[in-house]
This record gives structure tokens, sequence and C-alpha cells, in this order.
């Protein structure tokens, strides 16, 4: 069972990053980009790509991350910037940005799946269980960088007016926030989470233009469950969804995983519609 | 905001589903068999988990319709070769294949899907519309000529291109098997196929476990087999994406100790591109002799232009998945040639007769034959023309395998 407690939480911490990426443009530009695991599986590619040029692990990761911050910021210029405020038509818009991403990604590196080697992996036995060391890595990076950036938002000047601009963006411009500079870093700054974390997730799924939607989606279903807006129900969302899963799988049999997510989704919307730890109240800045 | 953002999400899902059925309209125009040409529509999966396949499967095809053309097409007429993307979905399949229906154009020939599940969705409409079909899909239940008289399967059956897996249970002496394949129409024929097979040579399968080809991580799968202590597990998957997460989960739950046989799925790939030295020791998986280089000096110059466009498609796989393309387009222009017509009709009743001469087939240089009982390849001997190899193998210019 600890085996797959170890996958549950694995693959939660990759439903959690996604989660994660969403907030972050959800509370700073208002926007809820589901091209975001798009950009994840960009830094996967770019790490094969680094790889394949013999460049150092570190320098793979700036590239990813600098690529990640520059695709989402063209995402954000293009799909984004020019939209009407307030209809959510970006919702739409980053779908299409998505689906452009995917082909893109496609025609660049190929529809198939490419082994993201960055290091060896040896199952580390932990708890009476068989884990992978990346697994390890992206369940210690979701839940740092989940709490790091639920203190950034509630703690910082920066990330408060990222909150109000969220909520109200004329009289965030009103108070003399610079708002379009805000969309912009909300957008670069998750991009480039993004491209950082996709050579991790890379390693675990390997790097397929594919299964983008598949991780948009279960991070989408975390984002709902934990409470949109929160990064703490992100972690939240993520790790139990993932946890569910990995039980369900387990227990009940391997084809009753995504129907016991898709059960304690519907049961949260129903019972709990802002989430596990969201208010319905609307956010005070 | 929430609120707005919960209601626009919604929206937002439904936009989603929209776009999927919207980009089901063909890529292509639509074909038609007029001015002495002879169409062909590949209704595959340009996107999706079965995508590398498909690329690989067209691009055999291709080249195939090159060659045939260059020699005066099939009966005087140019070979064309469309693809509309079905993104390796079933009901994308059938939607693709009814929308080039009600356009009033009808394909000469349709390669219908890369999975089982594309094929068995298509094949009541093919059969309505007297179209003929082909592919690489292998279940059994695709394999029925009195319900489906136009459609040919290019690959051996699972139960046919799998018989090598019963010779290896029978010598290695296994008594114990655990299955990992997935929840659809393959995982259900490939769950018969090596259950009969495990039975008829004394060993009992003690788990079966199905996987979402969509899903993330396999482990919990490989360690619930591992808890039925089976003397080998036997998995297959389509494309590189499933096989790659099937490898990494069988390193991750410690199962490596336990031999693994690989199916036709995984076969054809480049195993070491898409998995670590640890995830293949111990594992074995059939293969054609034309994928490994210098397996079948017979076949060269038929392989020469397939290994040339395999090699600078740049595609990342092996000469497997063009060489079924490859194979498919060869024996429908040979069946036209025999039939001295293109109409779907007469192709299908001179095929059900068809047997292919010596070094026409890639995948079976010494020949096969369909009949009217059996639309799949049949071949003399034990092994269905395979040999079973180690997965430790290394790809030689982007074509061929050598084993390690």
């Amino acid at each position: 069972m600890i085996t797959s407690l170890w996958a549950g939480l694995a693959t939660g911490s990759i439903y959690t990053l996604i989660a994660i990426g969403y907030n972050i443009t959800l509370t700073t530009a208002g926007v809820l980009n589901f091209a975001y695991a798009n950009i994840v599986m960009i830094g996967a590619f770019v790490a094969v790509s680094g790889l394949a040029l013999g460049l150092p692990i570190w320098a793979i990761f700036i590239l990813a991350a600098l690529v990640g911050a520059i695709v989402a910021t063209a995402e954000e210029r293009v799909a984004v910037r020019f939209l009407p405020k307030g209809d959510h038509a970006e919702l739409i818009t980053t779908i299409g940005a998505s689906t452009v991403l995917t082909g893109a990604t496609a025609l660049i590196w190929g529809n198939t799946a490419l082994r993201v080697d960055l290091f060896p992996q040896v199952p580390l036995q932990l708890f009476g269980g068989s884990v992978q060391p990346n697994s390890i890595i992206l369940i210690i990076a979701a839940l740092v960088l989940g709490v790091g950036l639920h203190f950034f938002n509630t703690r910082t000047k920066f990330g408060l007016a990222s909150l109000a601009h969220a909520f109200d963006r004329e009289s965030t411009m009103l108070r003399g926030v610079n708002v379009r500079w805000l969309s912009i870093v909300a957008f670069a700054a998750s991009g480039a989470l993004g491209g950082l974390i996709g050579p991790l997730v890379g390693m675990t799924t390997t790097a397929t233009p594919f299964i983008a939607i598949t991780l948009a989606i279960k991070g989408f279903i975390a984002l709902y469950c934990g409470g949109v807006g929160s990064q703490a129900g992100a972690i939240i969302g993520g790790f139990g969804i993932g946890i569910i899963e990995a039980l369900a799988n387990l227990w009940l049999g391997p084809n009753y995983g995504d129907f016991a997510v898709f059960a304690v989704f519907l049961a949260i919307l129903l019972i709990r519609p802002q989430g596990i730890v969201g208010t319905r109240m609307l956010r005070s800045v | 905001m929430k609120r707005h953002v919960t209601i626009s999400a919604a929206i937002a899902i439904a936009a989603v589903a929209g776009l999927a059925a919207c980009s089901a309209q063909p890529s292509a125009s639509p074909s038609a068999t007029t001015g002495g040409t002879f169409t062909v529509d590949m209704i595959v999966g340009q996107t999706g988990p079965l995508a590398a396949a498909a690329a690989d499967f067209s691009l055999g095809m291709q080249t195939a319709a090159d060659g045939i053309n260059k020699a005066g097409g099939i009966q005087g007429k140019k070979v064309v070769v469309k693809i509309l993307d079905d993104k390796s979905d079933p009901t994308q399949a059938v939607t693709q294949l009814q929308t080039l229906i009600n356009s009033g154009t009808k394909p000469d020939l349709v390669y219908a899907g890369i999975s089982s599940s594309e094929t068995l969705a298509m094949l009541p409409i093919l059969t309505q519309n007297k179209i003929l079909s082909i592919s690489q899909a292998t279940a059994a239940a695709i394999n029925v000529p009195a319900t489906y008289p136009y459609h040919f399967g290019v690959s051996p059956t699972n139960a046919e291109g799998l018989a090598v897996i019963g010779a290896t249970i029978k010598s290695k002496k296994y008594k114990k098997v655990a299955l990992i394949v997935s929840n659809d129409a393959n995982g259900a024929d490939l769950t018969t196929t090596v259950t009969t097979d495990a039975t008829q040579n004394g060993a009992k399968v003690v788990d079966t476990e199905q996987y979402d080809p969509n899903g993330v991580d396999y482990t919990v799968q490989f360690q619930r087999a591992l808890a039925a202590k089976p003397d080998v597990i036997f998995t297959d998957g389509s494309g590189p994406a499933i096989a790659g997460r099937l490898f990494s989960a069988r390193a991750t739950a410690g199962a490596t100790s336990i031999p693994l046989i690989g199916g036709g799925g995984i076969s054809g790939l480049a195993l070491n591109t898409i998995a670590s030295a640890d995830a293949i020791k111990n594992c074995s998986i059939p293969v054609f002799s034309f994928l490994i280089q210098g397996g079948d000096t017979a076949e060269a110059a038929l392989l020469k232009p397939l290994a040339a466009a395999t090699k600078a498609s740049g595609q990342t796989g092996t000469i497997y998945g063009p060489g079924i393309g490859f194979d498919a387009m060869r024996i429908v222009a040979l069946a036209g040639k025999t039939a001295k017509s293109t109409s779907g009709a007469d192709m299908a009743k001179v095929l059900g007769k068809l047997s292919t001469p010596k070094g026409y087939s890639v995948q079976y240089p010494d020949g096969f034959s369909y009949s009217s009982s059996t639309h799949f390849p049949t071949v003399s001997g034990t092994t269905g023309g395979k040999t079973l190899i180690s997965c430790n193998t290394t790809v030689i210019d982007k074509t061929y395998i050598q084993v390690q």
C-alpha cells in the first residue's frame, strides 16, 4: 500500500503544480490559463533538447524556465491582452492557445514520446514503499511552491496588489497600480514556473505533447476541489486527488481511479462549491 | 470573481467539447474517385496518444503509394493518400467517416484507425457503404468476414502475432502469468489471447490489470500484479508515450526482477529512448525480422525506399510502423491488379483468397494468405513470423533495431 501511496503523492504533486500555475494567473491577472499544462510540457521538451546538446542540468532548468516565460508572455499578448475584461472570454482563448501549443510542440519535437533523463532513476525504499527520486523532488517542489506562494500572495505588497487587480481591475488602476504590467508579470512568472517544473514532470510522464490535456483537466479538478485562488487549496486538492486516484485503483480496481476522482469532485461541488478551503465571501484587500 | 470564473469555466468545458466536435471536420477537402485517382482516406489520430503510430503508418502508406504511382498507379489511377484526424478517439473516427460519406464522395480505401476500438467503431458504417478498408488493429472481433466482408487486417491477429509467447511460456516452464493491458477492445482481446496461450501451454493467468491509456501513472497496476506472485508479466501499449509510462511504473513498483514480455504495440518501439536501462531489463518482445538490422537480407531491396523514407522523416520510432503502412498499401495495390478493378467489392473478393508472392510483404517475406474464413494474414509455422528478442535494443539510423 505504501508504494501506491507514494504513487498517489507523485501524481498528486503534478496536479498540485498545475493547479498552482492556474492560481498564479488567476489571482494576479484574473485569467484561468488552460494552456499552462502545455507550457509545462514545453519545459520537458526543452530539457530533452538541452540534454541532446549536452547542457548541464542547471542550465537546462534555466533555459526551460526562460522558454516557459517567453511562451506564456507571448500567450498573454496574443490570447488575453486585447480581450474585453470581465466576461472571461480568456477561458476560450487560452483553450485555443493550448491547441496551438500542442500542435507547435508536435511540429518542433515530433508527436512521439521522449524520455527526459536528467539523472538516474533508481527507486528508493522509503517508509516501506518504493518511490522514484524524481517523485520525491516533485512532492517537495509542490509543497514548497504552494506554501511559498500562499504567503507571497497574502503577506507581500505585490501579492496583495495582484489580488486587488484580480478582484477589481478598475479600482486597482485608480490606485495607481499598473495592471497591464501586473498581467504580463503574472503570465511570465507562471510560464517560468511551468518551464522550470516541466523537466521534472517529463521525467515521470515522458515528454509528449498530448499528455497536456490530461494534466490540464486533473489540475482543474484539483483547483476547484481545493478552492479557486487558494494555493493552500491547490496543495490539498492536488495531493488529495492523487491519493484518492491511487488508492481507488489499488483497493477497488484499476478502472475506478477516475470514477473516484470525479465522484469526489461532484460531491465537493454539491456540498461545498467554493472548494475545501475556499470561501464564499469576496476577498477584501 | 470566483462565481463568475466558476460559471465561465463550465462554459469553457462545454466549449472544449464543442471545439473537439468542430475539429472533427475533415482536415482535407472531401475526396473523390474522379479523374483517374484512387483515393485513400486514413482516419487515424494525428493527435492524441496514438499520434506517433499514426505518423509511422501514414509514412509507410505514402512511401508505398509513391512507388505504386511510379509504376503506373492502381489500374492506371493515381493513388492519393489523405489523412483525417480522429484524435485517437473512436467517436471522432465515426464522425470523420460519416462526414466523409455524407459529403457525397466515397473513398476507394479507408485505413480504419490505429486501435481496435477505432476500427470496430467504423466497421459497421464501412460495411454498410461497401467501402474497402484495412488497418493494423488486431482484435479478434474485427476478423469476422461474414459480418465485415470489406475489411482486412494487415498485421496478424493477437492470437497469431503472440503465438511466440505461448511457445516461450512452455519452454521457460512459466506457471503463473499476470497481464497488464489497456481498458479497451484491444486490451480485452489481448486478455483472451494470452489467457488461451497460457492455458494451452500449461500456465494459468493469476491476475489481469487494466490501465487507462490517458493515465499518468501505472505503478498501482504493477503493484497489484506483483501481489499475485506471477512467474512472468505480459503487458502491451500502443505508442511510445504509454510504453514509457508502463516501463517507468515497472521500475517504480520494483517489478524488474519478474520477467516481462511485451506485445505487438511495444515491440516496434525504440525502447531505449523512452525507458531507462533498469526499466527494460529482464524483458523481451516479439518482433518481425524486417525490424532487425540484417535480420533478413532477402528483404533488403524491398526495404530500401522505406528505410530511406523512415530515416529522412525525422521520426524517432523505427521502421516497424512504416512497414505496416507500406504493406497495407501494397496489398491493396496487388488486389487491384489481380481483380483488374478498383471497385471495393471486386478487390475485397480477390483479397479474400489472395496469397502474396515471396518478397512482396516486408512483414512476411515468405508470403501470407487471406481466406474466406480469416481476413487477417495467415502464415505457416507456430510463431506468426515473429521472434522473441530482448527489450535491450539500440535503434540504428532511426530505422532498424540491434539487439544488445
